[in-house]
Order: structure tokens, then sequence, then C-alpha cells
């Protein structure tokens, strides 16, 4: 294999851009041999070591491309324009193919955060009406923040746990300060209190005293009745 | 779809919040951890100062709604007094009108001025009782002649009677202080016996509080025994402001205990009632029989048409 490997420099050539359009890689297009590739449109190309690279780091395009035994034919030098042409014809196929994907897991992705809570809750308007030039020069700043999930039982009963614990501990030391300082005016109190209890027993023990010089109250009402009597039978 | 859904309810907290409460959580685990030690003394002193507190607050609510009761109870006594006072100047003028035409011979009306002498006794109690349950008002003339002892209670003050004559809207008169009208007695001269009038008015007043003086004397034994000197007291008493009454009935209970019954008593004051129409009747307040013969007396004379009246200085019965 390694011997029909014809090390032959075909071109550099700008096959592929990434997605954010800064970087460019150029890919060295060598020859492996015998081997072409037969895409899912049906279009072959003979297979370089580029191919076999895109191979390599997107498994994905095993599946849609086969390699075949190519036929045997006598060493032709340097790679013709037409050859080229065609592999370049290719690239651009991949291309295509790569933004495609990328722009379908791009557009997953946005559904996703879209439906994620809190996600983008408190982002000012000012930032969601920047401009997108804006946006993409600056790289979106990532969120640092602990996502639990109610369907996550175990961290969920954790964190409640923990608040529990948390509002236990406040409402004991609450509870603390305030019968401290409940102790301390307390004494206060049952002092003002009790003076002011003393100064109406005091006036209590007056009011009864002048009660007592009126009399009982029942002989009072019976005395003022039979004078109501005496006085209606002399009105009669 | 799914995911998603369980996505959206899941809790999202920044790492600025977590480092919040976990600051919090530390803060308040280092509070409790010197609170601990000290939470059962401060409970405990709590506790007490609280039980304090509240015992005090008891009583101070006790006192309070004693205030409140005995406040509302005074007004309304207070109320009833003035009440009273005022219904008694209506009887009074009522009276006085009532005796003038059934003088007149306008007015078919009867009246009867019970009156007691010689008290305060003891039994006083009993007599006061009856009048209370029959809403009868009587007049007592009172002397001081055994001291400040009730003679048939010698235990007892006599000023401690004085206010229960009046509890019940009955008169006190003055029976003189000494009711000593034998030789050398109150009847020798009008200055001996205006005297025993004014002891026996300050001894009111004093047993009274001050509240009452009195404005009708008996003679005691009657005006009759005043014998030459009588025209001189009536004519001192007036000076003094003081109108006098003897009686038109005599229970003549003054026999004795021992030589009187209820049914003489009776007898006397029915023979008494069918002529006349102001009766004044003469009772002792020492006196059993009469005190026995009371209910019969008041049932007897209420059935008749008499109205139990206390004597008043207005009336044409008392002299002036």
């Amino acid at each position: 294999m390694e011997e029909n490997r014809q090390d032959k420099d075909l071109k550099q050539t700008e096959l592929n851009t990434e997605a954010d359009g800064t970087v460019s890689r150029v890919t060295r297009h060598t020859w492996i041999g015998d081997k072409d590739e037969v895409r899912p449109d049906g279009a072959d190309r003979p297979v370089t070591r580029a191919t076999f690279a895109d191979t390599d780091v997107r498994s994905t395009r095993m599946a849609t491309t086969r390699l075949v035994e190519r036929e045997k034919r006598p060493y032709r030098g340097f790679i013709t324009d037409e050859e080229i042409s065609h592999a370049e014809a290719a690239a651009e196929i991949d291309r295509r193919a790569i933004a495609e994907s990328r722009a379908a897991r791009e557009a997953a992705m946005e559904n996703m955060t879209q439906t994620r809570v809190y996600s983008n809750i408190d982002m000012p308007e000012e930032e969601k009406a920047a401009p997108e030039e804006e946006v993409q020069k600056k790289k979106p700043r990532k969120k640092r923040s602990v996502s639990i999930n109610v369907t996550d039982g175990k961290k969920f009963r954790r964190l409640v746990l923990l608040l529990a614990v948390f509002v236990v501990l406040l409402a004991f030391e609450i509870s603390f300060a305030v019968m401290k300082a409940r102790t301390a005016t307390l004494p206060g109190s049952t002092a003002k209190l009790r003076s002011k209890t003393a100064t109406l027993q005091a006036d209590n023990t007056a009011l009864q005293e002048s009660i007592d010089e009126i009399g009982d109250y029942d002989e009072v009402k019976a005395n003022r009745d039979s004078w109501q009597r005496i006085k209606d039978k002399l009105a009669e | 779809m799914a995911e998603d859904k369980r996505q959206a309810r899941g809790i999202r907290i920044s790492d600025t919040m977590l480092k919040v409460l976990a600051a919090l959580i530390c803060i308040t685990l280092v509070a409790a951890v010197f609170v601990v030690p000290k939470y059962g003394r401060v409970f405990k002193a709590y506790t007490a100062a609280r039980s304090e507190y509240n015992a005090a607050d008891a009583g101070y609510e006790a006192a309070e709604q004693k205030n409140a009761d005995l406040t509302q109870k005074l007004e309304e006594m207070q109320g009833m007094k003035t009440e009273t006072e005022e219904l008694t100047a209506e009887v009074f003028k009522l009276a006085a009108q009532t005796e003038k035409d059934i003088q007149a011979g306008k007015s078919n009306k009867k009246i009867c001025y019970i009156t007691l002498d010689d008290g305060p006794y003891n039994k006083g109690k009993d007599f006061l009782k009856l009048f209370d349950q029959y809403g009868v008002k009587a007049t007592f003339f009172l002397t001081t002649a055994n001291g400040d002892k009730l003679p048939d209670q010698a235990d007892l003050s006599a000023k401690s009677m004085y206010p229960e004559y009046l509890k019940s809207g009955h008169t006190i008169g003055n029976h003189t202080y000494s009711h000593d009208y034998g030789q050398g007695g109150i009847y020798t001269s009008a200055k001996a016996f205006m005297k025993a009038v004014n002891n026996q008015q300050k001894f009111t007043e004093e047993a009274t509080g001050g509240t009452y003086t009195p404005k009708i004397v008996r003679f005691p034994g009657g005006s009759s025994e005043a014998g030459d000197n009588a025209e001189a007291i009536k004519e001192a008493l007036k000076k003094e402001g003081l109108g006098w009454i003897d009686w038109t009935v005599d229970s003549g209970d003054s026999w004795g205990s021992d030589r009187v019954s209820t049914d003489l008593i009776k007898n006397n004051i029915k023979d008494a009632a069918k002529d006349q129409k102001i009766m004044v009747i003469l009772f002792h307040e020492w006196s059993k029989p009469s005190l026995e013969a009371m209910p019969s007396v008041i049932k007897y004379l209420d059935k008749q048409g008499y109205i139990f009246l206390p004597l008043f200085p207005e009336s044409v019965m008392v002299q002036k």
C-alpha cells in the first residue's frame, strides 16, 4: 500500500473554510494510489490524503462514501487540470455538506437554548437588540451557573435539605436573639405593669369606698323603686 | 420534546447566588456554634421573665376589669342615688299637696306616718327589714340616752345604726340627746331642752358623716310633758329652724313589752284608722310587740289605702 502511494504535489487548494470565516485551511491533496472515492451523488474522484483526513475527522462521511478499486492505469505523472477541477468540485461538495451539518447543529442548539428556563431572561434589552455583527464579534460570555433539574431528584433533595437546614438554623438564631432582647426588656415592662396595677388597685379601693358610702347596690335600687311606687300612688 | 420540558422545570442558580447562599449558611452555622451553649440559659431566663410578665399582665388585666366594673357600678349607683333624691323631693312635694287636699276634703287619699321613738336599738334592724320588705318609709326619732351603745346590743356602736335608717330612705328625727324628761331634766327650761336637742343634732351629724341634719323634733313623752316651758321651747325650736311633732295614734306599746299584746296594738291602730285620713302613729323601737304587730298593721293600713311616708319638714303634721 505504501509502495503504491505516489506522493505527488497536486496543488495547494483552499478546499475548506471554517464556519467563522476567519481561518482558512489549506489542504494538501496527495495521491494515495489506486483508489477512487465514489460520493453519494455518484461522482467519483481519486482518493487523496486530504480525502482520507476528512474521512477520519468526520466519520459521518464513512456512511455516505465508499472507496473502490481504481482500474489499473499507467503512471500518468502529474495530475491533469481536469483531475484538479474534479477534485475541487468534490471538495466544494464536502464544504457544503459540512456547512449544512453545522447549520443543522446550530439550529438544534439554538432551539435547546430557547426552551431552557431562565435563558436570557435577565438579558438587557440593549444586549438583545445588539446588531448581529457585534454579537458575532463579541464572543458570547459563557454563563457560569448551576442548573438543577427537578428530574434530578438527588440534587434537588440536597438543595432542599440545605435550604431547610439554613432556615432552621436561622429561625433558631432569630428566636435566640429575640429571647435575649425580650429578656432584657421584660423586667422593665413587668415593673411598669405592676406600677400601673398598683395605681389601678388604689383607684379600685377608692371606687369601692365610694360605692360602699352609697350603700348596697340592691338596697339602693330597691329604695329608688319604692320611692317610685310611692310617687305613683300619690300621683294617681 | 419531553427532554426540553424536563429541562424547563429545572432551577438555575448562578455562581454568585450559590456563593452568597454558601456564605449565609456558613455564617449561620458559626453563629449557631455560639448560640447553642447559651440557648438554654437564655431560654430559662426568658421563660422566667415572661412568666413574671404574664402574671403581672394578668393582675393588671384583672385590676383593669375590676376598675371598669367598679366605675360602671359607681356611676350607676350615683345615678340611682340622684334619681332617688329627685324622686324624694317630688314625693314630698306631692305629699304636701295631697295633705292639703285631704284636709280640704278634696282628696280621698290617706297618709300614714309610722314613727318609732327611743332608738337606735339593735331591734331597729328588724324593723328596717320589715319596712324594706313592704316598701314602707318611716320616721325614727333617735336619742343618745344610752350613749354610743345600743341598749339591746352593748357591743355595737349606736352611731353605726344611723346610716342604716337613711339607706332605706327613712327620716331621722331628733328625740333629744338625753331623753331625760323627769324632774330637773330637759323641760326645766327652753335652754336645757335646746341643749339636749343640739347635742343630738351634733351626734346625728357625726354619725352620718355630716351628710344629715334632722329637721323635726319629737318631745320625749310628748309636747305635753314640757309643761309651762312648752311655748318657749317651741319658739326656740322655730328659731333654730326645727319643726316638731307629736302623734295622732298611740300604738300603746309604751306601756311595756310585758303588758302590751300585739292584738292591743293592732286594735288601737284599727280604731284610729276609722276616722283619720292622715295618721301619725307612735311606736317604740325597743318594743317587741310592735315589731310583731307591724306586718299585720302595714297590711291592714295598706288595704285601707294608706300611703306610708316618712315625715318631712313641709308636712302639715309637722309644727313649725
